[in-house]
């Protein structure tokens, strides 16, 4: 069994449902997370004639991140977990958007992080088909 | 590199990735307060000159750059 699946997402994050955007911690690995999310009409907000809406699939990219975070302060630094706050999206592209039921695989990429500011790049694939990728920024409240 | 190459490069960077309006871009253009460059554009800034100039800005390294001059020269100073 895969380790991480074994780690409540909810333990990492501070979203709950319906408002949580995220399933399961996947896999992280040097400073990347691989993240899986499935869509649900009777179970998430944002979603509209049965997909993801826009701002769903930047929510749930933001969520991916901070799963990231959560999972490195608790489980790498040994530090407790720490609310975060989107700090801004960059280079936002996507081709389509996830239909409810589609399984998401969405890998967040640590690219440079000073002091409580990390920015991130985000990729979501849909059975291997790159649907979504952004840049992104957040920032985690300082204690 | 010469310092023209690193204003060349860096105003690319301004314009093209932190979406900075070209008008506002002068050497006596103040980091903060001209250009909008906060805690938050500052990682934009780190990844930046890492990948354009291979070093690795520190936090601190920032304190000290008000305008637009004194960072392409702290570059030139890095580079030399």
């Amino acid at each position: 069994m895969n380790p991480f699946c074994s780690i409540p997402v909810c333990d990492l994050l501070p979203q709950q449902p319906p408002f949580r955007f995220v399933d399961v911690l996947e896999d992280y690995t040097d400073g990347a997370a691989r993240i899986r999310f499935t869509p649900d009409e009777g179970k998430n907000l944002l979603m509209e004639d049965g997909c993801l809406s826009a701002v769903g699939l930047m929510e749930h990219m933001a969520q991916c991140s901070a799963v990231r975070s959560g999972y490195v302060n608790r489980f790498v630094l040994n530090l407790p977990v720490k609310i975060g706050y989107i700090g801004q999206f960059r280079k936002l592209r996507f081709t389509r958007l996830p239909k409810a039921g589609e399984t998401l695989e969405t890998t967040v990429f640590l690219r440079e992080q000073v002091n409580n500011i990390s920015l991130v790049d985000a990729e979501v694939r849909i059975g291997g088909e790159l649907i979504a990728t952004a840049s992104l920024k957040s920032a985690l409240k300082e204690d | 590199m010469n310092i023209d190459e690193i204003y060349e490069k860096v105003n690319e960077f301004l314009i093209e990735d932190l979406e900075i309006d070209e008008s506002k871009i002068s050497g006596d253009a103040r980091l903060k307060e001209d250009l909008g460059i906060d805690s938050l554009e500052v990682v934009d800034v780190v990844v930046l000159v890492e990948e354009q100039f291979n070093f690795k800005m520190k936090p601190e390294d920032f304190k000290n750059l008000i305008t637009l001059d004194d960072f392409c020269k702290f570059i030139e100073a890095q580079v030399a």
